[in-house]
């Protein structure tokens, strides 16, 4: 009985020995956040079937379809030209969704009709992040 | 009753005056011990808080140990410019040699953190403090970090395996097979772009990213068929100006997205890589 307990001691200590060891050798914290130094952030996932699936009408589920198909294979392979933030055709549909596909449309056009460079100089908050001028929707 | 409400009033300025020396009876030990154990905790917000009201009242002697603690409060929430800045005062107050290193240690982490590394490699050459054996480990570490950061990776390699026992021949080996070209120099976001230039889309599935690819050409091909096609039907120049003004945006898109999508594989991989070297050397 007595070797028995003088073991399961011996073994008890040796094996807190190694608990410690580990917490010694563990690397200090400055170190393990180093780790993620190089990470490349993920970037905001879009998406793009929200105006699809909340559209209320045929039309908006029209134009719904037209914002998705656009966005997704057109849009994604322009060149970054539009100088607002939210993106024309964001600020369209988000527009149909709220004043309704008349209003909304000719709202979008309106959007399109001032997104120029020259044209947004001075007039709205510039964005220094996304270096894109503020535009949302009211 | 002129009396009553005074002896009320009265009263309750006892009771405030005890509320408020049971306020000030909180030292600045305490203090200190309350953003200890917001550290300890993780609630790093909270621990520079704390730390910063012990600093404001801390004497001389005390301005070391605490300038490295709200370094580490500021360390945790990420804001590594201020870290940065307390660890240096800490460094510059503190006499002893193994926490001085430790406080530099911090501070080119900072550094490293808000990617300034051409300071920090400069710090570390030049640095000329006292290390335990361990500190000399995180200090090749962090050079060789840096060398990574700038694309030396011959050098950075050379780097991490002074760290390496020279025996730990699979540790060697890993590193070995890390640091390989296609591991840290494919895709190249050079030959991506041209790629793209020749055949619209192909850079895009050079670089991986197949649907794009493909999604390039398909838009291209319609906009060159249909220019090619109204060009034979009506004349050049009228082709020339319905359609180069959308040839232009796409064709340039695409090339411009190919060297895009190739530098953030490039970038992922590399992290990938560090990570590797990383769980290999901590």
């Amino acid at each position: 009985m007595k070797k028995e307990t003088i073991i399961i001691t011996i073994f008890l200590l040796i094996s807190t020995l190694s608990v410690r060891a580990q917490q010694i050798n563990e690397p200090p914290d400055y170190m393990i956040k180093l780790k993620t130094v190089f990470d490349v952030p993920e970037g905001h996932h879009h998406d793009f079937s929200k105006p699809l699936k909340n559209a209320s009408n045929e039309l908006e589920f029209l134009f719904g379809l037209f914002y998705w198909t656009y966005k997704n294979f057109i849009s994604s392979q322009d060149v970054d030209s539009c100088v607002f933030y939210p993106s024309c055709s964001t600020y369209m549909i988000l527009s149909i969704q709220k004043h309704g596909v008349l209003t909304g449309f000719l709202e979008g056009m309106d959007r399109l009709m001032r997104c120029s460079p020259f044209a947004a100089y001075g007039h709205y908050p510039l964005n220094k992040k996304i270096m894109k001028y503020e535009d949302p929707m009211e | 009753m002129k009396l009553k409400m005074k002896s009320s009033r009265l009263l309750s300025l006892i009771i405030s005056l005890f509320g408020l020396a049971a306020v000030w009876s909180q030292t600045l030990e305490q203090t200190e011990q309350v953003a200890d154990k917001f550290m300890e905790q993780g609630d790093y917000y909270s621990a520079a808080k704390f730390y910063s009201r012990v600093y404001f009242f801390a004497d001389k002697s005390q301005l070391g140990r605490i300038n490295g603690k709200l370094g580490m409060a500021y360390f945790g929430k990420g804001d590594f410019k201020r870290a940065y800045n307390h660890f240096d005062v800490a460094q510059k107050l503190e006499s002893d040699d193994s926490t001085k290193t430790e406080w530099f240690l911090r501070k080119t982490s900072a550094l490293i953190l808000r990617h300034q590394y051409k300071l920090a490699l400069l710090g570390i050459l030049n640095y000329r403090g006292k290390f335990t054996s361990r500190q000399q480990k995180n200090l090749i570490f962090l050079k060789g970090t840096v060398y990574f950061a700038e694309e030396k990776y011959d050098e950075a390699k050379k780097t991490f395996v002074q760290i390496i026992d020279p025996g730990d021949s699979l540790a060697l080996a890993r590193l070995d097979s890390l640091f390989t070209k296609k591991n840290l120099m494919r895709p190249n976001p050079v030959t991506a772009k041209w790629l793209s230039i020749f055949i619209p889309g192909l850079g895009q599935i050079y670089a991986g990213d197949i649907k794009n690819g493909i999604n390039s050409f398909a838009l291209n091909a319609t906009l060159f068929y249909l220019f090619a096609r109204d060009a034979v039907r009506f004349s050049f120049t009228e082709s020339f100006f319905v359609f180069y003004p959308w040839i232009q945006r796409y064709y340039q898109g695409g090339y411009e997205r190919a060297q895009r999508i190739a530098k953030k594989k490039r970038r992922q991989k590399r992290a990938q890589v560090y990570h590797g070297v990383h769980e290999i050397l901590m």
